[in-house]
């Protein structure tokens, strides 16, 4: 068929087409008595599976034919046929070595054994448990995708595919389902697929957004506190590096999702930063506090001024964070700012600031 | 004195908002008007308004009609309108032959950081004004004298389809002496001449422009008024000074038409809107032809040349309102297939290119959507030829039984003349929706929520 047919008008029989399951409710056709259209029945069926069907009924079957391309490829042999022959010369090598230590004991042949065995061991688990976090890994970072080029192009008909691949994130969490069926139930057929992802996005997401957001405000009042009241440099990047991570993987888990590669590698720039920020806030802390005589004050606000800036740091990480972690990316009006988190640091700071100096006055 | 300074203030603090629907006839500004009453009264049960950010975020306490402020003009008659489509078996409201007035106040709660505290709980006034789409092309006659306008008319029936309609009336002035003293009987048949000659345009090829508006449709107070009573003339003569002659007398009605009805109209109903939404029937003309959409074109482009637009700033607003936004709007979106709505707004966005630039440029923000007041069919989606087509359902207007069509591509450029094929196009008329419980809930619609939005989402 060429395209120039599909632009002249077309006549369908009624019982050949098909529509939003939830558009039948809100608008009756039939003028005489409603009995008139029994393939209504059956189409409402149908359309509620297509509804929460998770794949697209189009898959375009591009990224197949290179991914067969690339097995084939040479640079793939060559990689493939060298990482054998290591793992060969590997294997070769340690039945030599073990060989060797049997002949001349049979306890230290043992014991080698025992302990190769035990490495690789543990190197394949954790290599196995790698490569499963990178299966969820890859799901995020096409979906985020998938979800950019929707909201960028003025397309029909694909978001629901799209939407119901991250309503299954979802699915089992009670508060977030009634959520999903309250988005599902004021569908309306004329949405495209920038509105759509739009309405997802306020009507869904927003609960997790604001749970990930209270995450990431607890965590960075947290290190703000730590960091302000500990007076080792050692242990406020060991502080940090340990809420970082924490509130990297609570991000994570309420999302359902880890970041991709590069949100990852963006992630991990992030908390050496924090890391280094911790140690050389530190250092110029205790300097300020040299100059200024030990002061009690000084010191303080000096550390404040150190926690707060671990503090922001950290929420900083926290907002890339959900971004990373979050399936459907942000709108440009939607993105999470600084400006709050940094207002309830200064107050928690504040709080603490207060009981601290009092309890320094009355010893 | 009172009154006028009361309105004054109440829209500097914007808590009042004119809103202007514009449109030609049949462009669907009575929907329109019903629709957005009844979505706005109806904005608390359930979620028909996901991108109105007010309603959607809940801040919407309540919205009821108010005795509107002008006395003497006539109410716009919701409860009728919504009757008639909600009827068994539901139609669409009359065609409007007058004008009327509705004023909405809504009850809000503040989310200006500000005023959440100074009084949480606030009302906008919107007043919406109805009138028949005829009307506002007489609005560009108002910097037109006569001679400039007799010259217009004459040279847009130099071209078909006006050439061979305005016949009679053309061979009827060739044979009259306009030098000569006037004669009542005469002009009376001149001017019926001409307005049988409207009729015919605007029903056998649906075109726009026909001026006077008040030919069409006279409205009740001026049948038979004199005023009524005159036609443009083909050749201007150069030199008559004759106060009785023809001329004079053609010219002296056109101008008392101007100073009667179209500055008092215009006046009273147009010079103080801030917002404004143009509507425009696309679809329609692609049926008709190119010479209906030509003419529809210039028709809004002269139209909206006719309004004055500029920053709403507080020294505006105390003397003299302007409209600061304004919607171009592609009504009966629900006629095509979802997936052409983009289409459909680039047409519309192009259409009125012209008018939109020279807004732009006095600092109006405007913005063209495809919209449908009340939404009358259903996007299905079926295999034909072994290949997804999208495609809608519904009734059409003359007949009782639901059809599935796919009603043809939107172009996104203007086609060429010779591309304006017969079978290209059949954008159907559709009956409205039948819906059960219309009393208690929102009427379909395609992104008037979207309308909402951008037309007063600023005030509240």
């Amino acid at each position: 068929m060429n395209t120039e047919t599909w632009k002249k008008p077309l006549y369908f029989e009624l019982d050949k087409v098909e529509t939003l399951a939830e558009e039948e409710a809100t608008i009756t056709l039939d003028y005489t008595p409603p009995v008139i259209l029994p393939e209504n029945a059956e189409l409402v069926t149908h359309n509620l599976l297509a509804a929460y069907e998770a794949e697209p009924v189009v898959q375009p079957n591009v990224a197949k034919t290179s991914q067969s391309r690339r097995i084939i490829s040479p640079l793939w042999l060559l990689v493939a046929s060298l990482s054998l022959l290591l793992v060969l010369m590997l294997l070769v090598d340690t039945i030599h070595f073990i060989a060797q230590q049997y002949s001349s004991s049979l306890f230290v042949g043992t014991l080698f054994l025992g302990l190769i065995l035990t490495i690789v061991g543990t190197t394949l688990l954790s290599s196995w448990r790698a490569y499963q976090n990178l299966q969820v890994l890859r799901t995020v970072s096409k979906l985020q995708q998938e979800g950019r080029r929707l909201m960028e192009t003025d397309g029909y008909g694909n978001a629901i595919p799209y939407l119901n691949k991250i309503a299954q994130f979802y699915n089992h969490r009670p508060e977030i389902k009634t959520r999903l069926e309250y988005f599902y139930l004021n569908l309306n057929d004329s949405y495209h697929d920038r509105e759509l992802c739009g309405l997802f996005s306020t009507n869904v997401m927003k609960e997790i957004d604001q749970q990930a957001y209270s995450i990431v405000v607890q965590r960075s009042k947290e290190t703000a506190l730590m960091v302000m009241i500990s007076q080792i440099a050692l242990l406020d990047t060991v502080l940090t590096l340990w809420r970082n991570t924490r509130m990297i993987k609570d991000i994570a888990t309420l999302y359902g999702g880890r970041p991709g590669f590069f949100g990852s590698i963006s992630l991990m720039s992030i908390v050496l930063q924090n890391l280094i920020y911790a140690d050389v806030s530190e250092m110029v802390a205790e300097s300020v506090a040299e100059i200024f005589g030990g002061s009690v004050l000084s010191v303080m606000s000096a550390q404040a001024a150190q926690g707060l800036g671990s503090g922001v740091l950290t929420a900083r990480l926290g907002l890339h964070a959900i971004q990373a972690c979050r399936p459907l990316p942000f709108s440009a009006e939607e993105k999470p700012g600084l400006k709050d988190i940094r207002r309830e640091i200064v107050a928690s700071l504040k709080g603490v600031f207060k009981i601290k100096e009092a309890e320094k006055v009355s010893t | 004195m009172n009154k006028w300074f009361n309105e004054k203030v109440n829209r500097t603090v914007e808590k009042q908002v004119k809103l202007a629907v514009t449109g030609l006839s049949r462009s669907g500004k009575t929907v329109f008007i019903t629709s957005l009453v009844h979505q706005l009264l109806h904005g608390l049960s359930g979620s028909h308004l996901p991108f109105f950010k007010m309603v959607s975020g809940g801040r919407l306490r309540a919205t009821k009609i108010m005795p509107q402020p002008d006395m003497h003009v006539p109410s716009f008659r919701y409860d009728r309108a919504i009757e008639q489509l909600c009827g068994d078996p539901p139609t669409w409201p009359q065609p409007t032959n007058g004008i009327t007035e509705i004023r909405l106040a809504i009850r809000y709660l503040s989310d200006n950081v500000l005023l959440k505290h100074l009084s949480p709980v606030n009302t906008l006034y919107i007043d919406i004004i109805d009138y028949p789409g005829e009307w506002l092309l007489d609005l560009p006659l108002l910097e037109l004298s006569y001679e400039q306008w007799s010259e217009q008319i004459t040279d847009a029936c130099k071209i078909e389809p006006r050439l061979s309609l305005s016949k009679k009336w053309r061979t009827f002035l060739e044979g009259i002496d306009i030098a000569s003293v006037v004669d009542v009987p005469i002009i009376r048949q001149a001017a019926t001449l001409y307005t049988d000659f409207l009729h015919q345009c605007k029903e056998q090829y649906r075109l726009s422009l026909l001026q006077p508006g008040r030919f069409t449709m006279p409205g009740d107070d001026l049948k038979g008024a004199p005023l009524l009573e005159f036609c443009p003339l083909l050749e201007i003569p150069q030199n008559i000074y004759n106060e009785n002659s023809f001329f004079a007398e053609m010219k002296r009605r056109y101008e008392s038409y101007k100073k009667h009805v179209v500055k008092k109209f215009y006046q009273e109903q147009f010079s103080s809107f801030d917002r404004q939404i143009v509507l425009a029937d696309v679809l329609r003309t692609f049926n008709t032809g190119y010479a209906s959409f030509v003419d529809m074109r210039d028709a809004i482009n002269m139209v909206l040349k006719s309004f004055h637009y500029g920053k709403s700033g507080l020294i505006n607003r105390l003397f003299g309102l302007k409209i600061d936004k304004i919607l171009f709007a592609a009504t009966k979106a629900d006629h095509v297939t979802p997936e052409q709505l983009p289409n459909l707004e680039t047409f519309l966005h192009q259409m009125l290119a012209k008018s939109q630039n020279s807004a732009v440029f006095e600092g109006v923000h405007t913005e063209t959507l495809a919209l449908a007041a009340v939404k009358c069919t259903q996007a299905a989606h079926t295999t034909f030829q072994s290949k997804k087509i999208s495609c809608i359902k519904g009734v059409p207007i003359d007949s009782n039984k639901p059809i599935a069509l796919f009603p043809g591509e939107v172009p996104v450029t203007v086609p060429m003349p010779d591309e304006w094929v017969e079978e290209r196009f059949h954008f159907l008329e559709f009956k409205p929706p039948r819906l059960a419980n219309v009393h208690g809930g929102s009427l379909p619609h395609i992104r008037l929520d979207r309308a909402f939005e951008f037309l007063l989402g600023d005030k509240f």
